[in-house]
């Protein structure tokens, strides 16, 4: 602190005219902004340390993360490249040169808009493969009970698809049938529907299948699998490519190439949950989404701070300077967590 | 206060007070003066405080007569049952009653209400340093308490809980009040942080940047000494607890696992898909919520270092002790808040490590109460309502601080972890201590907020009669929890073992009954004080500080003088000054 | 009147001694005659009282000084001013090492306790038949598995184990280990007649070690909350003397067998969360 009289004097002293510390409110305000945060982030990667450490084995294997390194480490090249853009652009505000300020701070934007680009493209690679929090299978019986649920859904799906109504779709899909039977056995159409043969043996085949499959998950709910069915074959799943192939190996009536061959339930059966079980993976994705999530959201919202001032376009003045430190003060945070996060997450 | 002063100005915030046209919004709803925006505090904190002050009423009552009509309300929230209330409603009224309490009554009322009045006013600022932010934090209030309210309208309302642990917590399946009441709650939190963290960082820009020339770091008065490491406990604090709330949120809603391990069957739902540890959220939690206990002490004790100053007309003993004793209990408040946890499974090695470290913080509180008493101590002192509720404050302290001790012993509490012995001792500590501080600072500081002096045979009779049950209500239950009564037990008498506390369980209510009643004398001092009361002039307590020297109540932009520092706060009865026996800081002479 | 508030400030303390002091005598003290029926439960109570007497000699004194101040600082009459103090450095050393040494004493004095309480080094050892359970917590009630008489209890499951609901039966004179676990949310073991509790954390085991010596039945009760049933998680631990203990568990493991129950329980139990009153 700037000024220490002694504590209890009497007399006149002479106070200095400012006390605290040199720097305006707004950065002093930042700083200690960024003070919380980081004990935001703590928090985070505390947690994510403490959940990771304490889990053996972890999720590693890239093929199944799908981790990217070079998409991870492409991006903090890019935030390291735009955070110095940012200070570049403090800079040359402080000269008055404005229209270099906005063209350095544009790039920094448009870097940030990449970072977030490179972000979402590994998203979607999460996506497409299930690496969703909640949706994996961490052990065989559930990668089998989850690929039977997918099947289920996807022969309902074709099956509402068939007779589409208003009805709930388990009890048209009931009605379905019986409605098969009937035609069946009296050979006749009443025009309730007009299902060609070909159709109709399609429907047979999908309904019979549906419920083997169905009765197959009844059973592997309670933990009794028919002989027929091999069950070392199905435990051995992990080690097999995929659950499906396991699938085929014990003996499976219809497999997924068999559904996704059919030309009428094909298309609802892409959604298929595929991949083999992954011990702990739902903490992976769950700790995964969580920390990059919150750094992206904070990269949304300085771009938003970065927008407040490239907007002001050729108008802006040097008056904004401090607005624009603090602005940068915000950016090199989310630059500093991210390159915590690099390590953490895509390399250790 | 003829001499004349350099001008106090700030780097930059320009003396610019656009407020010309102030309209009634602008004026007392949407204003940005830190004055209205800590009375706005002050009367939703008053307002909560009988909320929550019911809700523990309902709570005694269920305690009391368990399973007997609820008086007044019962009839209509219970149609179907006779009046009586569901053991999820008593979960619900507990949890509800903790976080009223907690986060809408002792901590917005001691940071919001007289952080936000007394800073700037104490250290010479005409206003925060973020007028705007501090606005928002107020309004910030507002979501939170819809949250609140809100959740307690859906099935159950929130039921875990004012700690909140998971799994009871995280699975919407666990409880009936888990459901969608639940995440509410963990919304109303989030609210309130986001709160507390653009107030505390107003408050520590403010104190750090603003002070008036002359105001000295040590020249500073206690008050803004608490509640500037107030702000940073909050500060540096909190955001864990939001990121805590956040990921059970996200547990709840997108079925991520931080808090739930697998295979969990709760209620026959399907079996919980996931590795998290449930203990995580414990450590979370705690490392927010131990050093918030204190967040909910320190701006009381250094209100009450303050007052018994004032009125023993004697400076405060060991300013420098107590100034460093209170950074001290906020250093090792962020090391030890595994003291709640010494059953919850954890390493029993931390068990050790957090009970020295948890024994070792009643070292400064314990420099603290002895620097109290030796200010009293050849003082004069003036027995009102103020002097009452602070000297009430420092032996209630003493209470429920000496019982802490009993928990931090670690084997001690694995018996009474969990019992009315946890109960009491926070109830000394949060009502005993912290209560009776706030009962003193209204009262200290009211003639300042409104021109008028309180009343004060009706103060001191409020005072007698919240001593006397608060006291009645609390200190039996040292010896239920001795007795090995488990607290959040909506019905203990159905174990044998305790049946035999009923009785003490129906004195207990009556006496809070009671307490309750004698909060709406302090409710009716406050209405007719403000209207009726005597007038109060600048300084009615002869006091040194700077918010005494401008008018009652201050004008907008605080200081009708530009305010100059010269000594320190506590200058009573100085021999150099033999005129009168206060010496303002202000004062050049 | 300053009279009035000095003699009130000093009238309760007293008044807060007396009614401990007659406390055990009305039954408000620890539960049953007083006197723990563990042996680890007596050296809790024992610590507990401990820490009770340098308490209470705190409060005493912190009373009386208050006491003293506030009658000394009210008697001054008006030409006497206020002493202008700043401070004490000599107090405050003492006032921060006195109290420093007690503290340092009380938490070391807890120690070794804890550590044969909770160290895994201290535990009795488990492997000689001492292993006489898994406790299950679950909404709201505690479910044992006994392992078949003269095997040892395994973590899953075993073909042979018996079950049993809120009772939890073990012999006495002996120091016996329990695995405690949960179903589903938190819950708390708690013995308070033996002054031991244990959170049961999902996904976890945790050991849990007593040793009573008198037979008989002592309440157990649930401790963390876990949902609106807390309250009533109430059950009984049976303590048997070592030959009824093996004659019982004979018995209740052939009954068990003949009624052919489900390999677990659990299975078929009804469950249902949701508001009915008792
Ligand atoms: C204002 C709030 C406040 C304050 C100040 C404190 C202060 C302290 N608390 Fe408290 N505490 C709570 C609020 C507070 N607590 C709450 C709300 C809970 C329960 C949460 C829940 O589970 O719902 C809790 C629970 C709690 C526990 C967990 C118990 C359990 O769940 O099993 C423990 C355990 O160690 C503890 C200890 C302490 C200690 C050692 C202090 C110390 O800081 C006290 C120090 C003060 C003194 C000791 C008195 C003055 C000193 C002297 C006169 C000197 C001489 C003394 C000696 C030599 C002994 N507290
Ligand atoms: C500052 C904090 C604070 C305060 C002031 C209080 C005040 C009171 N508390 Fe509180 N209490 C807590 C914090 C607090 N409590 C916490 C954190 C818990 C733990 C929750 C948990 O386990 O999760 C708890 C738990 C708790 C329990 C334990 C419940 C259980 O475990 O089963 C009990 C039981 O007696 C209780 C009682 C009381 C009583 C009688 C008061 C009295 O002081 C109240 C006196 C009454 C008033 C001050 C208001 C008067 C109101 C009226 C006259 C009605 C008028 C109404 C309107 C105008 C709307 N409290
Ligand atoms: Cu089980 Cu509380
Ligand atoms: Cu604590």
């Amino acid at each position: 602190m700037i000024s220490s009289a002694p504590l209890a004097t009497a007399g006149s002293i002479s106070p200095a005219p400012h006390m605290g510390l040199p720097i305006p409110n707004s950065k002093l305000g930042m700083w200690l902004f960024l003070g919380t945060e980081i004990m935001f982030f703590t928090a985070l990667i505390g947690s994510y340390l403490v959940l990771r450490l304490g889990t053996e084995p972890w999720p590693a294997d890239p093929h199944w993360t799908h981790i990217k390194i070079a998409a991870g480490a492409t991006n903090t090249f890019v935030l390291i490249l735009s955070s110095y853009l940012v200070v570049l652009a403090h800079k040359s505000i402080l000269k008055r040169q404005i229209a270099r300020t906005q063209t350095a701070l544009i790039a920094a934007f448009l870097l940030g808009l990449v970072f977030l680009g490179i972000k979402a493209y590994e998203y979607q690679g999460k996506f497409e493969h299930h690496v969703i929090p909640g949706q994996i299978p961490e052990t065989p019986l559930q990668a089998q009970e989850f690929f039977l649920n997918d099947v289920d859904k996807a022969s309902l799906a074709w099956i509402h698809q068939l007779q589409p109504g208003e009805e709930s779709i388990f009890k048209r899909e009931k009605d379905l049938l019986k409605r098969i039977e009937q035609t069946e056995a009296q050979n006749l159409d009443e025009g309730i529907i007009a299902l060609s043969d070909q159709d109709l043996n399609a429907a047979h085949a999908a309904l019979d299948w549906r419920s083997q499959i169905e009765t197959l998950h009844i059973l592997a709910a309670s933990n009794k699998l028919p002989q027929t069915i091999d069950p070392t074959a199905l435990n051995a799943a992990p080690q097999a490519d995929s659950l499906e192939q396991a699938a085929v190996t014990a003996g499976l009536p219809g497999s997924l190439a068999w559904m996704k061959a059919q030309p009428l339930i094909g298309p609802h059966a892409d959604p298929l949950h595929l991949d083999a079980s992954m011990p702990h993976g739902n903490l992976f994705a769950s700790l995964y989404f969580l920390l990059t999530g919150f750094h992206a959201i904070h990269v949304i919202i300085g771009l938003i701070l970065f927008l407040t001032v490239i907007l002001q376009g050729p108008w802006l003045t040097i008056s904004s300077a401090t607005y624009l430190e603090n602005v940068g003060l915000y950016w090199h945070f989310v630059d500093l967590v991210w390159i915590f996060l690099f390590p953490l997450i895509y390399i250790v | 206060m003829s001499a004349t002063y350099p001008a106090a100005q700030t780097l930059d915030h320009p003396h610019e007070h656009a407020h010309t046209q102030a309209n009634f919004l602008t004026k007392y709803v949407f204003s940005t003066d830190h004055k209205v925006i800590g009375i706005q505090f002050l009367f939703t904190t008053i307002f909560m405080l009988f909320v929550g002050g019911a809700l523990a009423l309902c709570i005694r009552w269920q305690l009391a007569y368990p399973w007997t009509e609820l008086p007044f309300i019962g009839g209509k929230l219970f149609a179907a049952q006779a009046g009586q209330m569901t053991p999820e409603f008593y979960t619900m009224l507990f949890t509800m009653h903790g976080t009223v309490m907690v986060f809408l009554v002792v901590i917005p009322i001691l940071a919001g209400a007289f952080g936000n009045y007394l800073i700037p006013l104490m250290i010479g600022a005409d206003d925060m340093a973020f007028p705007l932010l501090n606005m928002l934090s107020y309004w910030f209030m507002w979501p939170a308490i819809a949250c609140f309210a809100l959740s307690m309208y859906y099935e159950g309302g929130p039921a875990a809980g004012w700690t909140s642990y998971p799994l009871l917590a995280a699975l919407p399946q666990a409880a009936p009040g888990s459901g969608f009441a639940q995440t509410l709650w963990l919304l109303g939190i989030t609210f309130v942080g986001i709160s507390s963290m653009m107030g505390s960082i107003n408050y520590m820009t403010t104190i750090i940047n603003m002070r008036a020339p002359g105001m000295t770091l040590f020249r500073m008065p206690m008050t803004i000494w608490a509640m500037f490491i107030t702000a940073i406990l909050q500060a540096f604090a909190l955001p864990v607890l939001t990121a805590a709330g956040i990921m059970l949120i996200c547990d709840r809603v997108f079925h991520t696992c931080f808090f739930v391990p697998g295979g969990i069957t709760v209620n026959n739902a399907s079996p919980t898909l996931g590795s998290g540890q449930p203990l995580l959220w414990q450590h979370l939690f705690w490392f927010y919520s131990h050093p918030a206990v204190y967040i909910m002490l320190l701006p009381a004790m250094g209100m009450i270092s303050d007052i018994l100053s004032t009125m023993c007309r004697k400076p405060l003993f060991g300013y420098k002790p107590m100034v460093f004793s209170m950074l001290a209990i906020a250093g090792l408040g962020f090391i030890v808040w595994g003291h709640h946890m010494f059953i919850s499974g954890m390493n029993p090695v931390m068990g050790m490590a957090f009970m020295v470290s948890t024994v070792m913080i009643a070292l400064p509180s314990a420099i603290k109460t002895f620097n109290w008493i030796a200010t009293i101590w050849g003082g004069k002192i003036v027995f009102n309502t103020v002097t009452l509720n602070a000297i009430a404050f420092v032996t209630m302290f003493v209470v429920g601080g000496l019982s802490g001790i009993f928990m931090a012993a670690v084997p001690v509490d694995i018996y009474i972890h969990d019992t009315y012995f946890i109960v009491a001792h926070f109830h000394y500590v949060l009502f005993g201590a912290t209560l009776f501080g706030i009962f003193a600072a209204i009262q200290y500081w009211f003639p300042k907020m409104s021109g008028r002096m309180m009343n004060e045979p009706l103060g001191q009779i409020h005072f007698l009669l919240t001593f006397i049950t608060a006291n009645g209500t609390f200190f039996p239950m040292h010896l239920l929890g001795v007795a090995g009564m488990p607290r959040r037990y909506a019905d203990p008498y159905i174990h044998q073992y305790l049946e035999h506390l009923l009785p003490m369980n129906q004195l207990m209510t009556w006496f809070a009954i009671a307490m309750g009643v004698s909060q709406l004398l302090l409710a009716f001092n406050l209405v007719y004080s403000f209207f009726w009361g005597p007038v109060a002039g600048r300084n009615p307590w002869n006091a040194n500080t700077l918010e005494w020297q401008t008018p009652s109540p201050p004008p907008h932009g605080n200081f009708d003088h530009p305010v100059v520092v010269y000594r320190g706060p506590y200058e009573f009865s100085h021999p150099d000054h033999p005129d009168a026996d206060f010496w303002p800081q202000t004062d050049p002479a | 009147m300053s009279r009035f508030w000095c003699l009130f400030f000093m009238s309760w303390p007293l008044l807060a001694l007396y009614v401990c002091w007659v406390a055990p005598s009305q039954g408000w003290g620890f539960p049953g005659n007083g006197v723990s029926d563990s042996l680890i439960g007596q050296r809790i109570d024992h610590l507990f009282y401990v820490i009770l007497a340098i308490t209470t000699a705190v409060f005493i004194g912190t009373q009386i000084a208050m006491g003293y101040v506030l009658w000394t600082a009210s008697s001054k009459t008006n030409d006497q001013p206020a002493s202008h103090v700043h401070g004490s450095h000599t107090l405050e050393v003492i006032w921060t090492v006195v109290p420093a040494a007690l503290l340092l004493f009380i938490a070391f004095y807890q120690m070794d306790v804890w550590a044969d309480f909770r160290m895994k080094s201290r535990q009795p050892d488990t492997s000689s038949g001492q292993l006489v359970a898994e406790v299950t917590a679950r909404q709201f009630e505690w479910r044992i598995r006994y392992p078949q008489p003269g095997k040892p209890l395994d973590r899953l499951p075993q073909q042979g184990d018996v079950f049993g609901v809120n009772e939890l039966i073990v012999p006495a004179g002996l120091p016996v280990t329990i695995h405690l676990r949960t179903d589903d949310v938190q819950h708390s073991f708690f013995l308070p007649t033996l002054r031991i509790k244990q959170d049961a954390v999902p996904g976890k085991v945790i050991p849990v070690w007593f040793q009573v010596d008198q037979p008989g039945t002592y309440p157990l009760l649930c401790a963390e909350l876990c949902g609106w049933g807390h309250y009533k998680m109430g059950a009984k631990l049976i303590v048997l003397a070592p030959e009824e203990y093996k004659a019982t568990m004979a018995q209740l493991a052939t009954d068990y067998a003949l009624s052919g129950a489900p390999l677990n329980p659990q299975q078929t139990a009804q469950h249902q969360v949701g508001g009915t009153n008792p």
